[in-house]
């Protein structure tokens, strides 16, 4: 771990990465206590510009607080990262596992479901299935989960692919190991490093389809998160800027500190790199 | 002494160009904004607003209106109406042509509303119900005979609500596929010639028509450009010169006032009359005391949503009718219609209720549907959610695409309250009856009474007022009609939506219908 860390370390702008989504985790914990009102409240004088009527970032049309949506919206934008980004990973190792381990028809069934995905531009996909299912937190982590699997699928496969006839495989089918408990417990730890950072680019790339689709307003109307906030006020952006441009740079840092992160983790877990320096 | 000189010049140069342009109206292309683009041209089968806009320019109605809703003679050159209110006689205008040179008759009219508007018109069954036959003793007379008196026919002449269409080119075909749809012969100032699909619909001047001298201009272009802000920068650079209905969002159009060169007016739209509002479900789900909704209406700031929402283009509903029916004596203002929104009576009214607060101080629960037509639509979901929270009503807002929507409210009444529009209309009787009567729960059916609300006495309210020939015991009726809508709220009024025209000031004579961007701009000009 102290090796991992020291590792990590010499890149500095992983660790600026790191830092800047640390800042932003700890706002969207306390995010009540920051801002204790609904976000959607209506609070003062709409369009307020920054640093008046007691507005930091301004204020929208309805005299909502840009302020407190950003950091309310933060917890959004985080927790559909993540879960979507867990989501997608299973369903990625469940199907890159099985093609990769069992080989043939196997493979090719799952590779060609795999490469219908793929086919379809994923944005546009997930717009449709937002649209059908109908704008909620649940539907949108859905949609995202389900166009971003198949990187992770054949990433999985490719590994498995290569690991599955090494010796130390082979000595487990020997020892009569089952082949679940091989995939599960002697392979698939074997290709966790490239997983991860994989899917901590992942987080980036659902934090943007969210964004994204609630400004085609797709997003839940229930719920604050940057891209709502950007879809409300892109109609103002020649009269009133400060609406759109808090929320974007918000979005533009945590994915750029995000992908920081996901850089770092390649260099600390991949011993190919390992010697670089 | 110099500068003196050229200031002198430069006056005389801009008051003979002025005086040369007031003498000479006549040429010019306009070119306008028609947003989206119709489905079809068939103005006699639907009334869809893009088909309105390019329609009454080709097609004429018996009369059309001034702002001020009085009628001005177009096909018909008058009218007499029989004492009992059952005959209606129509002089038409003679020598009057089809733009393909067949001549106009009565029995164009005839054919007209009795074969197209009664069958195929969405609104025609209704603005002639009370018809029973025409009768044509000559070319140019049409008279009218009526099952009961019916006023608020006399509303509905205008080209876009029952446009005169020629029957030499329509009798025996099947009306609603018949090739005049998209390639109309009306009696109007301008000629259909072409519509290039996706770019614009271009309609020429008659040069045959009956109004000599009119139109002024050589040439009308529809134009089609689906992006708001590319539209809004062809407003700006002067590509197009008219846009009416929105085609310019409210907030490039205030922008855009403060040019010299372009202006807003919300002129035009008094015979569409458009009203937003809440629907109720008033069968099942947490709305169905009468006492929640009269809360709700108290509740809310109608000026907040004007100001902030539509950029201060509205008025507060003060009853079930649009104040736009003042002109006709229909409208009486109403009592739990505040314009700035009482929260404290409306708490009050809900504690006297009995509905009481519980830990979070939430009341009921509900959600709230909302028109899917844009982003000023969820903006005022979110202001409702937020002020009707405030007396313990917490809603969960409901977005989804179009045809869900429609299904949803008017095919499985699956709603508990719903933000939506409606055009009111010239009368009561064509645009709010269906809001309202029990003969109005249409299941499948758009826009009519969705909140299934059912009143006998109201319904015999409402037919009374329909058929009212005396203007007196009308305005009566409906003052009591309004007071049972104000009472039992099946449907709360929000604001009169007011649409924006914005405009090029090089255009004129564009504004002198109460049809506004739906006339037939016989009269515009361009002052260069």
């Amino acid at each position: 771990m102290s090796d991992f860390w020291s590792r990590y370390r010499r890149n500095y702008a992983a660790v600026f990465g790191l830092a800047v989504v640390v800042l932003i985790l700890i706002m969207a914990l306390t995010a009540s206590f920051l801002y204790p009102n609904d976000p959607f409240r209506l609070i003062g004088k709409p369009l307020s510009e920054p640093f008046t009527n007691g507005f930091l970032l301004g204020s929208d049309s309805l005299g909502r607080d840009v302020a407190s949506g950003i950091v309310h919206g933060a917890k959004t934008s985080l927790l559909i990262g993540f879960v979507a980004t867990i989501v997608s990973v299973f369903i990625g190792i469940f199907f890159g596992a099985f093609a990769g381990y069992f080989g043939g028809r196997v493979d090719d069934i799952l590779m060609r479901v795999t490469e219908i995905f793929q086919t379809i531009p994923s944005f546009i996909f997930a717009i449709l299935l937002v649209a059908i299912m109908k704008p909620s937190i649940v539907s949108i982590v859905i949609a995202i989960a389900v166009v971003s699997w198949p990187g992770v699928a054949r990433l999985v496969r490719g590994e498995f692919l290569a690991i599955k006839n090494r010796e130390f495989v082979q000595a487990c089918h020997t020892l009569g190991m089952g082949d679940f408990r091989i995939m599960l417990r002697e392979i698939l730890p074997n290709c966790l490093s490239p997983i991860i950072v994989v899917g901590s680019l992942m987080i980036a790339t659902a934090i943007l389809i969210e964004s994204g689709l609630a400004f085609l307003g797709l997003g839940d109307p229930n719920i604050m998160s940057w891209g709502f906030l950007i879809g409300a006020g892109r109609t103002m952006l020649r009269s009133a800027w400060w609406v759109c441009t808090f929320p974007g740079v918000a979005i533009l840092i945590t994915v750029l500190a995000i992908n920081l992160i996901g850089e770092g983790l390649n260099d600390a877990l991949n011993p190919r790199l390992k010697e670089r320096q | 002494m110099k500068k003196a000189l050229a200031m002198i010049l430069m006056a005389g140069s801009y008051l003979l160009s002025g005086f040369a342009a007031h003498a000479d109206k006549s040429g010019g292309t306009l070119s306008f904004l028609v947003q989206p683009e119709p489905p079809t041209l068939a103005s006699y089968i639907s009334t869809s607003g893009p088909i309105g806009l390019v329609m009454p320019k080709v097609y004429e109605g018996l009369f059309d209106y001034d702002n001020d809703g009085k009628m001005i003679p177009i096909l018909a050159e008058s009218y007499n109406m029989s004492a009992d209110g059952k005959t209606v006689t129509f002089n038409l205008r003679k020598g009057v042509k089809w733009h393909d040179g067949k001549p106009f008759t009565s029995a164009d009219v005839k054919f007209t509303v009795m074969e197209v508007l009664k069958k195929v018109h969405p609104r025609g069954p209704n603005s002639f119900r009370e018809v029973t036959g025409i009768e044509t003793p000559d070319a140019n007379t049409a008279i009218f005979k009526l099952k009961k008196p019916a006023p608020y026919m006399m509303r509905s002449f205008a080209a876009y609500e029952s446009p005169i269409v020629p029957k030499h080119l329509l009798e025996g075909t099947d009306i609603k596929s018949a090739p005049l749809a998209n390639n109309p012969v009306g009696t109007g100032p301008f000629k259909f010639v072409e519509w290039k699909k996706g770019q614009y619909i271009r309609l020429d001047k008659n040069k045959d028509y009956w109004q000599k001298g009119l139109p002024y201009l050589d040439r009308i272009v529809g134009r089609f450009i689906p992006d708001a802000s590319t539209r809004t920068a062809a407003m700006e650079n002067g590509e197009v010169l008219y846009a009416a209905y929105n085609a310019i969002p409210n907030i490039d159009a205030v922008r855009l006032k403060d040019r010299k060169d372009i202006d807003v007016t919300t002129d035009g739209y008094s015979m569409i009359n458009p009203m937003a509002l809440i629907e109720f479900n008033t069968k099942e789900g947490p709305f169905v005391d009468p006492a929640i909704r009269r809360a709700i209406s108290v509740a809310i700031d109608r000026r907040f949503m004007i100001d902030t929402i539509f950029f201060g283009y509205g008025k507060p509903a003060t009853s079930a009718l649009s104040s736009n029916f003042k002109a006709t004596n229909l409208h009486a203002d109403m009592p739990n219609y505040p314009e700035k929104g009482d929260k404290a009576a409306a708490n009050a009214m809900l504690d006297k209720a009995g509905y009481k607060r519980d830990g979070d101080g939430v009341r009921l629960k509900g959600v709230l549907d909302l028109i899917p037509y844009g982003e000023d639509w969820r903006r005022a979901g979110e202001y409702l959610k937020q002020a009707l929270g405030d007396i313990g009503i917490q809603l969960e807002l409901r977005y989804e695409d179009v045809p869900t929507w429609l299904k949803r409210v008017y095919h499985r009444y699956d709603f508990q309250m719903n933000v939506n529009y409606f055009y009111q209309l010239p009368d009561p009787v064509l645009g709010v009856h269906r809001h309202y009567g029990t003969d109005q729960i249409r299941k499948g059916t758009h826009f009519v009474n969705s909140s299934r609300y059912s009143n006998p006495r109201l319904d015999a309210l409402l037919d009374s007022g329909a058929g009212e020939p005396d203007a007196k015991k009308r305005t009566a009726a409906y003052k009591e009609i309004q007071q049972i809508l104000a009472d039992d709220m099946p449907v709360v009024n929000l604001f009169e939506l007011e649409f924006l025209v914005v405009y090029n000031t090089k255009l004129k004579g564009a504004y002198g219908s109460a049809m506004g961007a739906y006339g037939s701009f016989r009269e515009a000009y361009l002052d260069d």
